[in-house]
């Protein structure tokens, strides 16, 4: 599905990392074509996938975070790819079930929302394990109907 | 982001600009706590200059409520807007929290 170069950028698992990788995720989203009105929802969707990385992936508080971007294609939809790669151990965020959204205020537990949303926002989402690294890849249709 | 409360009668309403993300939204938590410390439990949360919610923005959202529930206040929210509409939506707050379209509407309900 993937095609064409990729654009990299590597900063460490860091909150201060959160809006260079937004930008530079926009940035690039934007050479590839992407229509403006996705911006808030990509913002969206690497926060999710970038705060659990920084959260999770190094417990000694060390370590960095890789992103991709990419153009793809599914059928006849132009896609935006992004990918995420960090050497935490094998964690892979699919596995968990979706939270319960119609439970009262008082049984709600916002775990799992993140991932839900990453989920809900996305054309396509896949984790992989490859070697050492924990790889997520998200795609968004370019220009949504 | 940015941050405003007045009290407007028995309520106090929050007017919350910019971004509600996982480096601000702690911020929403702690300036909430103050006005329930102050003594104020009916929250009026004006969105209508939020322009991006994310998860753990929803976190803070959903920590504040508990803490005015067991103080018998109350939270609801008006002039929800593009994405920060759509992940109430998505996340099920919508039908969690009274929405209302205008301030003046969350203002009569009270």
């Amino acid at each position: 599905m993937p095609k064409g170069e990729a654009a990299e950028l590597i900063l460490p698992a860091h909150m201060d990392s959160l809006a260079p990788f937004q930008a530079f995720a926009a940035e690039q989203g934007e050479l590839l074509g992407m229509s403006p009105a996705l911006g808030p929802k990509l913002d969206l969707v690497l926060e999710e996938a970038l705060v659990n990385v920084i959260n999770y992936a190094y417990p000694d508080g060390n370590g960095d975070i890789r992103m991709r971007c990419f153009s793809g294609q599914n059928q006849d939809k132009g896609l935006v790819c992004f990918s995420i790669e960090d050497q935490g151990p094998a964690f892979d965020p699919m596995g968990r079930e979706d939270p319960d959204t119609d439970a009262p205020m008082e049984d709600r537990n916002i775990g799992g929302l993140g991932i839900f949303f990453i989920k809900e926002m996305t054309e396509t989402v896949d984790y992989e394990r490859r070697g050492e690294s924990n790889v997520l890849t998200f795609c968004m249709v370019l220009a949504p109907e | 982001m940015e941050f405003e409360s007045q009290k407007q009668g028995n309520s106090t309403v929050i007017k919350v600009t910019g971004r509600m993300d996982a480096v601000t939204a702690p911020e929403f938590e702690e300036k909430s706590g103050e006005i329930m410390e102050a003594g104020n439990t009916d929250f009026i949360v004006d969105f209508g200059s939020l322009e991006y919610i994310s998860s753990a923005g929803l976190r803070s959202v959903l920590s504040v409520a508990k803490k005015l529930k067991a103080k018998q206040g109350g939270i609801r929210f008006c002039n929800l807007d593009g994405m920060v509409q759509e992940v109430f939506s998505v996340s099920g707050f919508s039908s969690m929290f009274p929405i209302f379209d205008t301030l003046e509407d969350a203002l009569a309900e009270g």
